[in-house]
This record gives structure tokens, C-alpha cells and sequence, in this order.
């Protein structure tokens, strides 16, 4: 069985579980993560559906541990967990496979991931209010030093608020569904 | 102390009729999916959640498991039957009123 590293930073983890799953649809099965780093198995194809959480902790919290067990007694595999993400594996039975089926909890998860990238976003924004006066006062005097670190530093905050954002509008989305449905 | 009767949401009302027998998570979402032909299929992190509101509030309870029996079974309490059949008993009057308006073309 060969097996495949693939070195990816994904910063929105619904386009992280698209590409799991397209991986997974050629036969190459995800075994590990850590730190943008994957580990592929080569397998069947389309033998697996892959899915990816948000905890509330830490995957190696007691509170995150029972949920885990959780899973795997309900016929999921746990692949690999970071931090408070977790990668979810389960065969393809021709059954749909969601972890949140009902409005309430999908908007908790929406709001939890919107919280881990808005917290950081607030957190950035002094920085890069100073990243962009150093981008305007070395533009100014002619020395470019530093301007291309500015500018992926702003470029990568924004990426990340973007996130923040688009969760955000998930939330709104489907809270303006409860006024009509259950 | 009134007695609460908003409605329940679907995903709590399938668990509790459910758990009107000792089931796992697992079986949760199986007897679910059976029932209600496919319509209704809990989601593993939706029923989690469930379990542990329903259990603060004493409307189901994890049976104490033999030893060496991981998954963790519930049940629901008296409290949790009183709410299903008040629920139920809505839930018919909604039908009735439904069929009053649209078949007994009330105006």
C-alpha cells in the first residue's frame, strides 16, 4: 500500500473537506494530518466520506474524548484531530452522512468557527493597520523593503476574515429560515 | 408550575420516542431513519447534542451499563414521557385542525 504526503494550507475547512473528498473519490484515502501536512493512503475509490468538525475543546479534552467515542461507536472514524479540529471518516453506505442535521446545531458550529477566525481577525486589526502605514510611508520614500511582507500580512488577515465572514453569513442565512420553518 | 408546551423540534421529538426503549447513539439513528423511512437521518454531532440537553434536563437518563459495555444506553424518564405525550396530543390537535379548515371548508 503506498502512501502519500501532501503539504496544503487550507484556511476555510469546507474547501479542506471538498478536496478530502475528491481525494477520496480517486482512492486516495486521508490517514493523517498535522500541521498543513496530509498523509493519503491509496485505497478504493469513493470508499470513504470524509467530514470535518469544530469542538467546543480540544480533541484531547475529556469533554472532546467522550464525543469521540461517541463516533466511533456510531460507525466513524476518527482519522486525525489538531487542536480543536477533527477529521471524521465514515464508508460510504449510500447514506447521506452530515454530522448536523437539524438548523440549531448547524448554526452552533457556523458561530463557533466565525468566533475562532473573528477572535483572530479583532486581534490583527491594530497590526495591520500598522502594515499598511508601513506599505504607504515606504511607498512614500521610495524603499520597498518590507512592503511584500505588508502586504501578504494584510492579504492573509483579510483571507482569514473572509472566512469569519462567510460564516457569519451561513448563520444569517439559516437563521432567517427558522422564521418559516422548524 | 405550568407545564411547558412549546413545541419540540423534530430531531428532540424522534429521540425521545426513541428512547421510550433503552437504545445507544447508534441505535438512535437507526430505529430514527427506520421510522420515519429515511427522512429523518440524525446527524452523529446533532444527536450528540440532543442527548446531553435532554439529559440536563431530566428528560432522559444513561442507564448504568454493565461493565465492559462502552456504549453508553438511555432512556427516557417520566418527564420525558409526560413531554412526548403532551407533544403529542398538539401535534393531533394541529392534524385536526388542519383537516377542519381543508376538508370541512370552514370560512
Amino acid at each position: 500500500m503506498s502512501e502519500r504526503v501532501v503539504w496544503k494550507a487550507y484556511y476555510d475547512f469546507e474547501n479542506e473537506e471538498r478536496w478530502l473528498n475528491e481525494m477520496a473519490a480517486n482512492g486516495w484515502e486521508m490517514i493523517d494530518y498535522s500541521w498543513c501536512r496530509y498523509t493519503f493512503a491509496e485505497g478504493l475509490p469513493k470508499r470513504y466520506t470524509y467530514r470535518i468538525q469544530l469542538l467546543e475543546d480540544a480533541a484531547s479534552s475529556p469533554k472532546s474524548r467522550e464525543y469521540l467515542d461517541f463516533l466511533e461507536d456510531a460507525g466513524m472514524e476518527v482519522v486525525a484531530t489538531y487542536r480543536r479540529w477533527i477529521y471524521i471518516r465514515k464508508i460510504a453506505d449510500g447514506q447521506p452522512f452530515d454530522l448536523f442535521s437539524d438548523r440549531d446545531s448547524r448554526v452552533a458550529h457556523h458561530r463557533r468557527v466565525a468566533a475562532l477566525f473573528g477572535v483572530f481577525f479583532a486581534a490583527q486589526i491594530p497590526l495591520v493597520v500598522v502594515s499598511i502605514k508601513n506599505v504607504i510611508t515606504q511607498i512614500q520614500e521610495r524603499v520597498f523593503f518590507s512592503v511584500p511582507l505588508s502586504v501578504a500580512h494584510i492579504a492573509l488577515v483579510g483571507l482569514l476574515g473572509g472566512v469569519a465572514l462567510r460564516q457569519y453569513l451561513s448563520v444569517r442565512w439559516l437563521e432567517k429560515d427558522a422564521l418559516v420553518h422548524e | 408550575m405550568s407545564e411547558d408546551t412549546r413545541p419540540l423540534t423534530e430531531t428532540v421529538y424522534y429521540v425521545l420516542l426513541s428512547l421510550v426503549e433503552q437504545r445507544h447513539g447508534y441505535g438512535i439513528m437507526q430505529y430514527v431513519r427506520e421510522m420515519t423511512e429515511g427522512r429523518v437521518v440524525l446527524g452523529a454531532g446533532t444527536l450528540y447534542g440532543a442527548l446531553s440537553t435532554l439529559q440536563e434536563k431530566g428528560w432522559i437518563q444513561p442507564l448504568v451499563g454493565d461493565a465492559g459495555e462502552r456504549k453508553k444506553e438511555y432512556q427516557v424518564t417520566a418527564k420525558g414521557r409526560s413531554v412526548l405525550a403532551l407533544e403529542v396530543g398538539r401535534l393531533e390537535r394541529l392534524i385536526r385542525d388542519g383537516n377542519a379548515v381543508l376538508e370541512g371548508g370552514a370560512s
